[in-house]
């Protein structure tokens, strides 16, 4: 693979930068050696995944939720919940840039969101937290008492052999 | 840069299943963060996208016109974790960036905040944009 370097400055390593990009972007990572860590990313149609992805498993109190949210902070994100629905806004401020700065490479995006998640349990509302910590943001979910599920232990019938 | 490989990873373990890519670098499978890189005058500005990353997890080089990015992310969730919803992968995050031969090494800069790296390279005195001067003649 040929080096590239930030400073190809001429008209003509301007367009084949811009050429590279499309190709990035339309052609299935294998071919072009771009990782891409959303599915629907390579054939440039990320807007159709629904964002942010979250990741949300549970253990048998508790139901978790993670989202990945660079650069955003806490006053940022808004979490509501109204019954099984979850619903995750930001509104992201613009990034402070200094003055007179040129863009060179432009792949990190920060949109503003809404997204709603249907909960497949019943959740005690009165005890999710939401921490953000390194832009992750995690919301735990302490499910009720009769959404867990309950361990019933098998006894032997008293007189059976 | 060369023998990079890519391969099709199948996550989930229950949960349907959905498709992500990852590569290896320097046989290590690793995530490639999304970069927006500046010139501001006396230097370049790298904002890398490394959620999940600690502070004191993540080393960042210069070496021979070239930066570099390992980020190390621990993972969050126990092992062999079913989970219900499955939309990203975890795991570090690596990045070379060809930069070029206009960099001072020695005064390179880098912090973490929210989960952006921000890394400041200043520019070498042969680079730096230079006013002329123009002076009237008498």
């Amino acid at each position: 693979m040929r080096r590239r370097t930030l400073f190809e400055s001429s008209p003509l390593g301007t367009l084949r930068r811009e050429v590279d990009r499309l190709f990035h972007r339309f052609m299935p990572p294998a071919s072009t050696g771009e990782m891409l860590r959303h599915p629907l990313e390579h054939i440039g149609c990320s807007w159709l995944h629904a964002y942010p992805p979250t990741n949300v498993w549970e253990d048998n109190g508790t139901l978790y939720l993670e989202a990945e949210l660079p650069g955003m902070r806490e006053d940022e994100i808004d979490v509501t919940i109204s019954g099984h629905e979850l619903v995750l806004k930001g509104t992201p401020k613009p990034e402070e840039m200094p003055e007179g700065a040129t863009p060179l490479i432009r792949e990190r995006d920060v949109p503003s969101f809404s997204r709603v998640i249907h909960l497949p349990v019943e959740i005690d509302q009165a005890k999710i937290t939401a921490t953000l910590e390194n832009g992750i943001l995690t919301l735990t979910m302490p499910k009720t008492e009769s959404a867990r599920s309950r361990q019933i232990k098998v006894r032997p019938v008293a007189g059976a052999v | 840069m060369s023998n990079r490989q890519i391969e099709v990873n199948r996550t989930g373990s229950g949960a349907p299943e959905r498709e992500r890519e990852r590569e290896r670098v320097s046989g290590r499978w690793s995530y490639r963060p999304r970069v927006d890189v500046y010139d501001v005058n006396d230097e370049l500005l790298v904002l890398a996208d490394v959620p999940g990353a600690h502070p004191e997890k993540i080393d960042v080089q210069f070496d021979d016109g070239v930066l570099r990015i390992h980020a190390h992310v621990e993972p969050r969730q126990p092992a062999e974790t079913a989970f219900i919803d499955h939309e990203y992968g975890i795991g570090d995050f690596d990045r070379e960036i060809e930069i070029g031969d206009i960099i001072d090494p020695d005064k390179v800069d880098a912090e973490m905040k929210h989960g952006v790296l921000r890394i400041t390279l200043p520019k070498s005195a042969a680079a730096k944009p230079r006013r002329i001067p123009v002076k009237q003649k008498k």
